[in-house]
């Protein structure tokens, strides 16, 4: 399978996984706390399937400016977290500068 | 400080410890350091848990991946003499003002929303 989509499932599962770290209230609630292991478990195992052809870095980078990305979309989405311009500038600065260290430096 | 950011902030630092364990685990040979990985990223991902029942998941991720990442950054540049280059300031300069630029966007919305 392409690399490429190994490394969509690998973000995939990692929005999932963050997700179901707020719904799981602290670890508190069991069925959440168990979405959470097996999200982060799968996106680890795609990512590692990714990285065997993609570049480390370019991989990386990748993988957390989406991943962020996502995951804000899922908190204005399903939690109706409010975004201003102030916090999208933010949100935007935060992604492009984890972008830029991770291919200067994949070993992060 | 308020008790999101506390957790926060230890989710980062335990994040941070974990990477860095995992340089030191040699690709996860040496065990002391592996279970440095498994006590880091287990203690980051519960505190960020925590830190969610009262942050906001869209500000509460960002800030984790960001300073994670830059911590991590400056941390590679003092001990194992990572590059430090124009890429690498612009990198650290861009997450320290998305933070920055983040936190003034919440102030005013969190004296309105008191804790769940």
């Amino acid at each position: 399978m392409n690399a490429y989509i190994w490394l969509t499932m690998a973000i995939l599962f990692e929005v999932f996984g963050s997700s179901m770290l707020k719904v799981s209230n602290g670890f508190k609630r069991l069925v959440p706390s168990i979405g959470v292991i097996v999200g982060f478990g799968f996106a680890f195992y795609c990512l590692s399937i990714a990285l065997k052809t993609l570049p480390l870095g370019n991989a990386y980078a990748i993988w957390a400016g989406v991943g962020t990305a996502l995951i804000t979309l899922v908190g204005i989405i399903f939690w109706r977290e409010k975004l201003n311009t102030k916090k999208a500038a933010g949100i935007i600065c935060i992604i492009a500068g984890v972008i830029l260290l991770r291919l200067a430096n994949p070993s992060h | 400080m308020n008790k999101g950011y506390m957790a926060l902030s230890i989710a980062i630092i335990s994040e941070v410890f974990g990477t860095t364990m995992i340089k030191l685990s040699n690709g996860f040979t040496e065990l002391l350091p592996l279970f440095g990985v498994v006590a880091g990223f287990g203690s980051a991902f519960y505190f960020l848990s925590v830190s969610l029942k009262e942050l906001p998941l869209s500000l509460a991720y960002a800030i984790w991946s960001g300073v994670g990442t830059a911590l991590t950054a400056i941390l590679g540049i003092a001990i194992w003499q990572d590059p430090f280059n124009a890429i690498t300031f612009v990198g650290l300069a861009l997450i320290v003002g998305g933070v920055v630029l983040m936190n003034a966007s919440t102030g005013k919305e969190q004296e309105t929303e008191p804790s769940r």
